[in-house]
């Protein structure tokens, strides 16, 4: 696997859409597990955008 | 509901499969109960309907930990576990590329950065290498954690070179 990395004095701000993207990332990482141990429904998840089933 | 063939190196492991997402789940000699998902990832493409497909938003945690307190909290197994699950996803599905970003909820965003991609580049050299070429772009962000201080994380793309969008892809994330 080619690894290209990013360099780090390019590292993209709050705000932007990379930055946007990650938090929206673990926000969905976060409500899936939750519904993996039950604490969530299917609908709710649904409502959040995040479609497993 | 497929059940993977077991090996020395990792633990088997369950799929369920829908239009929506593939789930991937394991459990450890000690008790822990893993999930791998992967999801639609277009939604973070400006919503690009035409990259339905294309694009899958990977990640894994514990589900839950119903273990005793003498187990070993290094596991090699589940590294193993992880990079048979990618390998059989990526294989299966060479038209997709792949974005995670690094958890930064406990702090530990660096360390499993350097985890992951250590990983990653020794399947390079192992049955566990994907049959596709993928180029790994890490790209560094900064985020607002909980408690309202700026943190830097990763977002990763394992841009398959055989997916039709990857050019696309890298010009989106890397660009302002």
């Amino acid at each position: 696997m080619k690894t290209i990395d990013t360099p780090k004095n390019k590292t993209f701000k709050k705000g932007s859409k990379q930055s946007n993207m990650a938090s929206k990332m673990l926000d969905n990482k976060k409500a899936i597990f939750a519904h993996f141990r039950g604490e969530i429904t299917s609908e709710e998840l649904n409502a959040q955008g995040i479609k497993l089933s | 509901m497929h059940k993977a063939s077991s090996s020395v190196k990792h633990y088997s492991y369950t799929r369920t499969s829908s239009q929506f997402a593939t789930i991937f789940e394991f459990t450890t000699d000690s008790g822990l109960v893993y999930g791998v998902y992967f999801v639609g990832g277009e939604k973070y493409l400006a919503n690009n309907p035409n990259y339905r497909g294309f694009i899958k938003e990977f990640g894994f945690d514990i589900i839950s930990a119903n273990h005793s307190s003498d187990v070993p909290t290094r596991d090699v197994k589940v590294k193993y576990t992880i990079l048979a699950i990618l390998k059989e996803y990526v294989d299966n599905n060479i038209h997709s590329s792949i974005i995670y970003v690094c958890d930064y909820s406990d702090g530990r965003q660096q360390k499993r950065s350097g985890l992951f991609n250590r990983w990653f580049d020794e399947a390079e050299n192992s049955e566990y290498k994907p049959d596709v070429p993928i180029t790994k772009y890490i790209i560094p962000v900064d985020v607002e954690n909980e408690y309202g201080e700026t943190v830097k994380t990763e977002v990763v793309l394992l841009n398959l070179e055989t997916c039709l969008f990857s050019k696309e892809f890298v010009s989106y994330l890397l660009g302002n």
